[in-house]
């Protein structure tokens, strides 16, 4: 029994200090919760990045009236994939990477709860990825029905909806399993005094994200499959001519749509609540308030699908439900913003890359909110639905919201994770020329919107001119600022400053207080007492 | 205390898989006639 004992205790502390693997098997085979948070944000990077060219592509063609150099139909590929990939394949990634690489430190457990599951999940976005992109390669090209796969139009085109399909399928079952993982992790993994109270912001909105994600993506999976049964085994779930009706179809999509807009925002207000706090070196104003109103938000956001489609013909008495329940979503996210203000309120506060992107997140997120609210207002969107106003305000929302949010977290927990500092020159200068090109591209798409100009179209009207060649000069300018941030990341991890174990001076959770810099390999494998 | 901490987290993981599973199925399953 006592041999037995010792070599088990030789084999744990051999297992201690062994370090990873090397080649390519540490990566295909790692159950480690670090090394996967590291793959999902490459790989949501190089999303990013793809889907960036399309976007560039797009303004490009926009640049001056009239078709320039792009098909139409591949114009219209060009939008589809170009929503997909950033929606599902950058934004919803990399905010599963965060969760990965931060959740298990931030609550005290040695890894995620089921951390082969956790492989899957990210080793599953490959071929989902392959398959979206690839579909630009089959006859027809790829599905050119706009990112919310809309019947008719959707049912009528070849192979690559096929593809398209069977990737968001794919993507939702990668997402279900992450999910799974986080909330277990959160309920059962929390160190000894880790109440859910004294948890971390962000492990907080990751919880609500991660119910969210459970209850809405088998809803899309559902609406995607019935959409593959009407293409190929003759049902008629949407088809008129066969009893179906193809505004079901928008019911059940934004039924899952307008929850997942909040699991791409959630995860980003968690983010932007670490790093507040930690430069204006003060706790968090309103803690318990800003639980509640997170929560809030995800609730409300089950009762509101019907904003996305008030032009369909719904009894106005639907309209006026889906315009008061859109508004009502501005009072908890209201909280938030003034929590977050209040925070910043006489703290002493500095503006290191991270805290400039907190607060462009916040000045900007509120446009987006702002141009939310108006377009929440039935009778105002029935004029703006489908034009480029709509396309501003979720800019707005999912770039200067949740792609800021995601870009302070790199620059805040980079030194954590590599052991180096960024270069904080090139960190400021990528945030400001981020910014500029930014409201450059998307604010003149606020008047263009106004003035009628329709979305999803390769060619336009002349009076549209002037305000869609600055939207392009802005964004390339947004565009090719990021390879500074490519620059700058690769930089501090092959050659930056080493970092301290708490280069934030307020920073307050346990990665930053109990975790030496950079973090090994395995952490927590003895659970600490949080007091 | 770890094979608490298993236990619990099994029964999370199967009771939150079968809520997509349920999920997805009633999604399907309501509109068939």
């Amino acid at each position: 029994m006592s041999q037995a004992h010792a070599h088990d205790h030789g084999h744990a502390e051999a297992h201690d200090h062994h370090g990873p693997p090397s080649g390519f098997t540490r990566w295909m085979y790692t159950t480690n919760h670090k090394d996967i948070g590291t793959m999902y944000l490459w790989f949501s990077f190089t999303m990013f990045l793809m889907g960036g060219t399309m976007a560039l592509l797009i303004r490009a063609e926009l640049f001056q009236p009239g078709l320039q150099f792009l098909d139409p139909q591949f114009f219209n590929s060009l939008t589809t994939v170009h929503g997909l990939v950033m929606v599902f394949g950058a934004i919803m990634p990399a905010f599963v990477g965060f969760a990965n690489w931060l959740i298990p430190m931030q609550v005290g457990a040695a890894d995620m709860a089921f951390p082969r599951m956790n492989n899957w999940s990210f080793w599953l976005l490959i071929p989902a990825a392959l398959l979206l992109v690839g579909s630009f390669f089959v006859p027809g090209g790829a599905a050119a029905s706009g990112w919310t796969l809309y019947p008719p139009l959707i049912i009528q085109q070849g192979l690559s909806v096929d593809m398209t399909i069977f990737a968001v399928h794919i993507l939702g079952a990668s997402s279900i399993m992450g999910s799974i993982n986080i909330i277990t992790t959160i309920l059962n993994m929390r160190a000894p005094g880790m109440t859910l109270m004294r948890m971390p912001l962000f492990v907080w909105t990751w919880l609500i994200t991660a119910y969210l994600l459970i209850a809405v993506m088998p809803v899309l999976a559902g609406a995607v499959t019935m959409l593959l049964t009407d293409r190929h085994f003759g049902t008629s779930f949407f088809n008129a001519a066969g009893g179906g009706d193809p505004t079901m179809f928008l019911h059940i999509f934004w039924f899952f749509g307008h929850p997942e807009v909040y699991i791409m925002i959630l995860p980003a207000f968690g983010i932007v609540s670490q790093i507040i706090p930690a430069f204006a070196r003060k706790p968090l104003f309103g803690y318990a308030s800003m639980v509640y109103a997170t929560a809030s938000i995800a609730i409300l956001s089950f009762i509101v699908w019907g904003h996305h489609m008030f032009t369909v013909g719904m009894p106005a008495a639907g309209n006026l439900f889906f315009m008061y329940a859109t508004i009502l979503i501005a009072v908890p996210t209201g909280v938030k913003i003034f929590n977050w203000i209040s925070t910043m309120w006489r703290g002493s506060m500095t503006f290191e890359t991270p805290m400039l992107f907190a607060v462009g997140f916040i000045c900007l997120f509120t446009i987006g909110g702002f141009s939310g609210l108006v377009l929440a207002l039935a009778p105002v969107d029935i004029t703006l639905h489908n034009t480029y106003y709509v396309v501003a305000h979720f800019h707005y929302v999912l770039v200067s919201g949740a792609l800021f949010a995601i870009m302070g977290g790199i620059y805040f927990w980079l030194p954590k994770w590599t052991g180096h500092m960024y270069n904080e020159g090139m960190g400021k200068l990528h945030f400001w020329a981020s910014m500029v090109g930014f409201n450059v591209a998307f604010f003149p798409q606020h008047f263009l919107g106004l003035a009628g100009m329709p979305r999803r179209i390769p060619d336009y009207a002349l009076q549209f001119h002037e305000w869609n060649a600055v939207s392009t000069v802005g964004a390339f300018i947004f565009g090719f600022s990021q390879l500074i941030f490519l620059y700058n990341i690769i930089a501090c991890i092959r050659s930056g400053q080493k970092a301290e174990q708490k280069p934030w001076e307020g920073a307050d959770s346990l990665e930053w207080t109990h975790l030496p810099t950079p973090v090994p390999y395995h952490t927590f494998e003895t659970a600490p007492v949080i007091k | 205390m770890v094979d608490k901490q298993r236990r619990g987290a099994i029964i999370t993981g199967v009771v939150l898989a079968g809520m997509a599973l349920a999920i997805y199925l009633t999604v399907i399953l309501q509109f068939m006639r």
